[in-house]
Formats: C-alpha cells, structure tokens, sequence
C-alpha cells in the first residue's frame, strides 16, 4: 500500500468520526467545519448507494463485456483461457490505476474491477490447469486454492479491503482442509491467525484499512477454530468432506465426542469473554454468534421441549435480556458500566434507515390472492402478523 | 482501537478546537475505553421479536384445537397489551415533528405488540370468519392499525409495514421485480400497483407540505416508486401480453421525471431506483433485437452499463452530496 494511500486514509478516519460526533449531536456545527477545514477531504469518498450503484454497473459491464468476447470468439478452451486472463489483468491494471486516482479510489469501482479480476484470473488458471497442463482432480484443486490464497491476500495487502482479506480467511482454511489431518490445522491455524493479527489491530503504524483486514482475520480465525471442534462438524465431517474424506470415514472416537463437546461450550464462552474483557467488539459479536450456533448445536442434539415452546422462550429470554442489558447500562454512572454503553455513540439515524428493509421484508403480509369465480370466502390465511401460516 | 482518531483528538483538543469534556469522551471511545453495544442489543430485541412471532405462531398452528379459539384470541391479545402499554409508557409525547424515542428497545417492543395484534386479528378472523368472502379487508384494518401507531410513536418501521400491508390489501407486493407483484391477473395488479404508487407518493407530498410528520415523507416515496416502477417494469418484461413498448416507454419517461426531481431534490435512492429501473428495460430493447447476432447484444448491453455508469458519476458530481 502506497504511503499517499495510507495518508490518505488516516485523515478519512478523522473525518468519519467528526461525522459520527456531529450526528449524535456531540459538537455543534462550528466546531465540525473547523474540524473538516483542519482534515480537508483526501478523496471524494460517496455514501454507500452511490458505490453499491456503481460497483453494480462496473460489475454488469465487465461481465456484460467478458460474455460478448466469449460469444465473437466462438474458440477453442484456450481462447476462453487466454480471455479470462486477460480480462483478469486489465482488471487488475484498472484497479490499480482507479485506487491511484484520488476522485476514483472510494467510488465501488475499484472494489468491482478487483473482485471480478481475481475470479477471472481463477477461473482462467482452472481452465488452464484442467485443459492445457491436464492437472486434474485433488491437485488441480489444490493449485486453484494456493493460487486463491495468494491473490486475496495479495489484494487485501496491496488495495486494504476488508473483504478481501475475508476471502484469503476463507482460502487459508480451505488450503488446511486438504491436508490429511485437516481438522487439527484449522485449530492450529485459527489460533495462530487469531493471535497473529489480534497484535495488530491496534498498531498505529498499520494502516486503517490493515486495520480493518487484521479485524476480520481475527474473527474468520475465531470462526475456524469454532467450526474444527463443534460437535455437528465432527460427527458429520464437514471440515474432512471438504476434501470427500468425510464419507465412509468411521464415526469419532468416544475421547474426541467428549472434547468436542466441552469445547462446542468452551470456545463460545472463551470468545465472550475475549471480548468483553479486551472491549472489542468484534471479539464480543463472533462470541455470540458461536453461542448462539452452540445453542442450536445443542438443540440438534438434545430435545428440550417442542419446538414453539424453545422458540418462545428463546425469543422472549432473548428480548428481556436485551431490556435488562440496557437498563443496567443506562442505570450505571454516566450511563456506562466497565466501558460499555447502551448509548450510541455516533447517531444511529442511518441504522434505523437500514433496520427498514429486513423488518418490511420479514414481517409484512403477503398480497391477497386474486379473487377465483364462486370463491366462498372462509376466512383467509393468517398474514397479518408477518408468520405467513395457515390455520 | 483507533489510534489516528485518539492522536487527533488531543491534536484537536490541544488547539482548542475541541472542549475538554467532549475530547475525553471521543479519546475514550478511539482508545476503546468507551464501547458501545447499542446495535448488539438492538439486534437482540430483532431477533427475539423474530422467535417470539414464529414461536407464537407454531403454538397456534399446533394447538388451536385443543385449546379454543377464544383463549388463544384472549392469551395473544393480553401478550399484545403488555407490549404496547410498555411502548407508550417509555414513548415521547404525540407531535407532528420527529419524536422518536431514545430508548434501545423502543422500535421492538412496538414492533411486537402490533405483530401480535395483528396476529391476533388474523387468527380471529380465520376462526370466526367475521368478514366472511370479504376477508382481504382484514389486512386494511391491520394497515390502518399499523399507521395509527405509526403516526403516534413515530415509526417508520410500522409505517413501512403499513403501507406494505395496504398494498397487500390491494393484492401486491412492494418490490421490485417483474413476477413480485403478486399472482392474479398482471394486468389489473400493474393497475392497482400503479395506482396505488401514485396514492403513496402523493401522501409523501402532503405530508411535507402540511408539515405533519414531513420525516415519513421517504417512506412514502421510496415505497410509492418501488410499485411504480416495478408495475412498468412487469408491464416490459411481460411475457404474454403484447405492447411492451409502450410499457417501455412509460417506464423510460418515469424513469427520467424521478431522476430529474431525485436529482434537483438531491435524494439518492429515488435517484438509484430509477437508474437501475431505466436500464433494466432497456436491456428488453437490446436482447429484443438480438437475432442472429448475441455478441453484439452483449456488447450493446455492456455499452448502456457503462452508459448508466456515466450517468451516476455525473450526476453524484454534480449534486454535491456525499
């Protein structure tokens, strides 16, 4: 990452939190163009439509593009290769030259061309490794997820996106599967990325989006870890069917159910605790996910009652500790108990707007069905409330 | 940690641009001395709602038999009180301005209490067939409902759900997408969408210029051009019916009107929507005159994407928002 970047990107976050302060009212709007005038915008920097917009259009183009070459060459497979090469370069090349243009950099189109160049470049060495060199099966496969590892990473190092980053979790631990004893690495290997990148999220000198990156590997080492001792995996081999070992495989040994069975609680707990003791919130959302996949892990396994019952009470546990949470929160001196608050602490005007479309989506009924001739009534279909069941 | 924002914070504070007190609050936060779980349990109380509604519905569904419609009526209707008695007990004062509430679990406990009412009156109206053949008018009460507490409490969240619910009531659906508008004749419900799209952006308008509740106004207009467009939409990629390019037309000329006033109002979602609507049906024209030729409908097609990409760096360029 170039230092201009990085310059660049210390001053955005200055400007993200003044923002943050301004629209929950923390500083009045004298001091926010102060604060703006002293950290003047780097990079025209849009909200988050405008980038999705155009990270979809950007998108739509090159494939639109890719499709049209395709269909004019009508060639052999090593046509279709060389293609996907070099769309994969040319987007690559555009990537790089979007991030070194200050008014193109935040706009979704980098992200786009970076996206779509490293699949084009994987799906051209796929065709290359099957077709031309004739690497097939297990090898092949091991090639194209060594070559994945290495291009995410490589992007997520050179252009900082978190999601790239994310994408070379996801390879690192798909690479672990391959080995024979696949499910030992992933706890090996997600330890070890935990702790490697849990240093570095608070080191000034990395980067803000290294930052962010480190975050991430923090979380997928947390999830790979999860995923190697939870029981469900264990029993029905998913982290060993990802190499097809998993079928015909003899069922675990006793000694390893059992260890599985305190780590499916342990490493949740472990993960909370991380998090609330380290204040990191990423930490603290990982541990709860896991908590709650350790809930259901237990539930698949265990019947605790019919299934309206769990889910009501489980709803309605979930909804009162939520309240009591907050109550306790906002009862502690300056709304606060060991650092934490209920309160937000930027705004959350923009979160209610997103609240919107999951609410609407989940809840609200479905339109009537068309009116059918002699139709006689009686009664309808339960929609009211969003459950979409029939009596 | 954010150590930039904590080095720029006593920068700031060191220059004077910044008070003592609100430069140790933001030092705590970008030193991660202060965190704040504000979203976790908001998304706990969603969450919960979720199970609840689900859970509840099961146990109907199971056990309506058994236990009688009426105690399953009362025991609903009871669960539904509490809720909204707990909302308007930690609620702000009824004005027609933005009220909303600052208490985390506000918009979910109200979420509940309506859900459950309106499962209640569901439930009710499926034992009791009250309404008989006019069923469909139950989802209007419940759109009304909905809108009712939304202008009191002041949710968008329950106003989105109402006009989702009247538009249900009309036998569509608010989305975009050829085939979501719901099954029945495609011709009345591109009517009823379009219709009732324009009864949704006009509400939007009057209630700006009243001055009532002005803040609903995106609501109304954001949903109000999900059925619009989405009724043009059904009518170009319709498959049976002829006459798609009038269709087109009028959704070229919808199109560009919502642009032109998105972008004169500086709103950036009607703005998008009609973007991605406009070149959605073009897209009909291309692969329409296709024939013998895919390649160059690709590359025509890949033309208007970066056709459309202009547009919204220009248009983003110009409006001067972020």
């Amino acid at each position: 990452m170039k230092a201009v970047w990085i310059e660049a990107e210390r001053v955005e976050e200055v400007r993200a939190a003044t923002h943050g302060w301004k629209r929950g009212g923390a500083i009045g709007a004298g001091t926010f163009e102060e604060i703006l005038r002293r950290y003047p915008e780097p990079r025209a920097f849009p909200a988050l439509l405008w980038r999705v917009l155009v990270f979809v259009f950007v998108s739509l183009a090159l494939l639109l593009l890719l499709g049209a070459f395709a269909l004019a060459g009508r060639g052999s497979v090593g046509t279709y290769t060389a293609l996907l090469f070099l769309f994969g370069a040319a987007s690559l090349v555009a990537t790089e030259a979007q991030e070194n243009a200050p008014r193109l950099a935040l706009r979704g189109g980098a992200g786009a061309t970076c996206f779509w160049g490293i699949l084009f470049l994987l799906a051209g060495l796929f065709l290359f490794l099957e077709e031309t060199l004739n690497v097939r099966g297990e090898r092949g496969v091991t090639i194209l997820v060594l070559a994945s590892l290495a291009l995410w990473a490589l992007a997520a190092w050179r252009w900082g996106s978190p999601g790239h980053a994310g994408f070379a979790g996801i390879s690192l631990f798909l690479l672990l599967a391959r080995a024979p004893s696949g499910r030992l690495l992933w706890i090996a290997g997600g330890v070890a990325l935990t702790f490697a990148f849990e240093r570095a999220l608070d080191r000034a000198s990395w980067s803000p989006s290294h930052r962010r990156c480190a975050a991430v590997l923090v979380v997928a080492g947390l999830l790979g870890v999860y995923a190697a001792v939870n029981l469900y995996s264990l029993d029905h081999r998913l982290v060993e069917n990802l190499r097809r070992a998993g079928r015909g495989a003899l069922d675990p040994p006793l000694g390893e159910r059992i260890a599985s069975m305190v780590l499916t609680a342990l490493v949740p707990f472990a993960a909370v605790v991380w998090g609330l003791r380290s204040r990191r919130i990423c930490v603290l959302d990982a541990g709860l996910v896991l908590t709650a996949l350790s809930l259901l892990t237990l539930r698949f396994y265990v019947h605790l009652g019919a299934t309206w019952l769990v889910l009501t009470l489980a709803g309605a546990a979930l909804v009162l500790l939520a309240l009591a949470l907050n109550r306790w929160l906002s009862l502690g001196r300056e709304k606060e108990r060991a650092g934490f608050t209920a309160e937000p602490l930027s705004g959350e005007a923009r979160l209610r707007a997103l609240e919107l479309v999951p609410v609407v989506t989940a809840h609200a009924p479905g339109p009537r069905p068309a009116a059918e001739p002699g139709y006689q009534g009686g009664g309808g279909s339960f929609g009211g409330g969003g459950a979409g069941a029939s009596y | 940690m954010n150590p930039d924002v904590a080095a720029a914070v006593e920068r700031l504070r060191g220059d004077g641009v910044l008070g003592d007190l609100p430069a140790n609050v933001f030092g705590r936060v970008a030193r991660r001395e202060l965190v704040s779980v504000r979203l976790e349990i908001r998304f706990a109380l969603y969450l919960g709602v979720l199970l609840l509604t689900a859970g509840i519905g099961l146990f109907v569904k199971e056990n309506h038999e058994r236990i009688g419609p009426a105690a399953i009526g009362a025991a609903i209707g009871v669960v539904a009180a509490a809720s909204l008695l707990w909302a308007a007990r930690h609620s702000a004062p009824f004005t027609w301005k933005e009220a909303t509430s600052s208490h985390a679990g506000f918009d979910y406990v109200l979420l509940l209490g309506a859900l459950l009412v309106a499962t209640d009156l569901a439930y009710l109206e499926t034992q009791f067939t009250l309404l008989g053949p006019g069923w469909p008018w139950h989802l209007l009460v419940v759109a009304v409902f909905y809108g009712l507490l939304a202008y009191r409490f002041d949710s968008k969240m329950l106003l989105s759900l109402a006009l989702a619910s009247f538009a249900a009531w009309r036998g569509i659906a608010v989305s975009v997408g050829r085939t979501s508008l719901g099954s029945g004749d495609p011709a009345r419900l591109r009517v009823e969408a379009l219709v009732t799209g324009a009864l949704f952006a006009v509400l939007g308008l009057v209630s700006v210029r009243a001055g009532k509740k002005a803040h609903f106004e995106d609501v109304y207009v954001n949903a109000g051009l999900l059925l619009a467009l989405g009724a043009l939409l059904s009518g170009v990629f319709g498959k049976r019916e002829g006459g798609w390019g009038g269709w087109l037309l009028a959704l070229l000329l919808v199109s560009s009107a919502v642009a032109l006033g998105a972008y004169r109002a500086q709103r950036t979602l009607p703005f998008a929507l009609a973007v991605v609507a406009a070149w959605l049906g073009l897209q009909r024209l291309i692969f329409e005159g296709a024939g013998a030729a895919p390649a160059g409908t690709l590359l025509i097609s890949a033309i208007t994407a970066a056709a459309a990409l202009g547009v919204v760096f220009a248009a983003h360029r110009k409006m001067k928002i972020p």
